[in-house]
């Protein structure tokens, strides 16, 4: 769904909503930043959990912005424009996305299995945010199919 | 499932680029398809075999899987 809505068949409606999440993007990595010197400095928190915040909020607003400019500078560029629709919407292209998607989360899927074994032993948290994860993907994938059986 | 798109290719002397930009899929998908290493969804084999001003199924050989 997210996909369609980023690359549906109306490539330059695509590319404004790109602008749209590429804002929204910059918004919430600029509040992150805004939490780095306003909350984190009295916060307590360790080094390297800083240093996390640090980089997400850089790596956000980086992202948004490589986004909105290349959103921006498509909208401008027909030229551009038509070899990125064709770049972005290739079937071939699309079909190797889904199932490198696919084949990531069920990976993800059996290293988590294998790592609540050892994570029993492990203390609670680590437990607790295995078993999190593992029923995170296990709705997701029983509500997406669900949604799709029906629409499809 | 094989298919002629090479051949007729050839054939009307039309370049891979040319034939990836007409039906609006990368050069990289034409060499797939020609090589047999990716099957056409059916919209792009009808735009591929109408670009030839063919059918689908000229241009297009299906063979169904012998069952057992």
């Amino acid at each position: 769904m997210l996909v369609n809505l980023l690359n549906g068949p109306d490539y330059n409606r695509s590319l404004r909503r790109r602008l749209w999440l590429g804002a929204a993007l910059l918004l919430i990595g600029l509040a992150g930043f805004a939490c780095w010197f306003l909350v984190v400095p009295g916060s307590g928190l360790d080094d390297h959990a800083r240093g996390f915040y640090l980089g997400a909020a850089t790596g956000v607003t980086l992202g948004a912005v490589i986004l909105l400019a290349r959103a921006a500078w498509l909208l401008t560029h027909p030229a551009a424009r038509k070899r990125a629709q064709i770049e972005d919407t290739d079937e071939r292209e699309v079909h190797i996305t889904r199932t490198a998607a696919q084949f990531a989360g069920l990976f993800t899927f059996v290293v988590t299995v294998a790592l609540l074994f050892w994570a029993v032993a492990a203390p609670l948290p680590a437990f607790k945010l295995l078993f999190g994860l593992m029923l995170c993907y296990g709705l997701s994938f029983v509500f997406a199919r669900a949604y799709l059986s029906k629409k499809l | 499932m094989e298919n002629r798109i090479a051949a007729l290719r050839k054939e009307r002397r039309i370049s891979q680029a040319e034939l990836a930009d007409a039906v609006d899929v990368t050069r990289q998908t034409i060499i797939s398809l020609e090589s047999g290493r990716y099957n056409a969804s059916l919209l792009l084999a009808h735009r591929i075999a109408a670009y030839f001003g063919l059918t689908i199924e000229d241009v297009f050989l299906f063979e169904e899987e012998s069952k057992c």
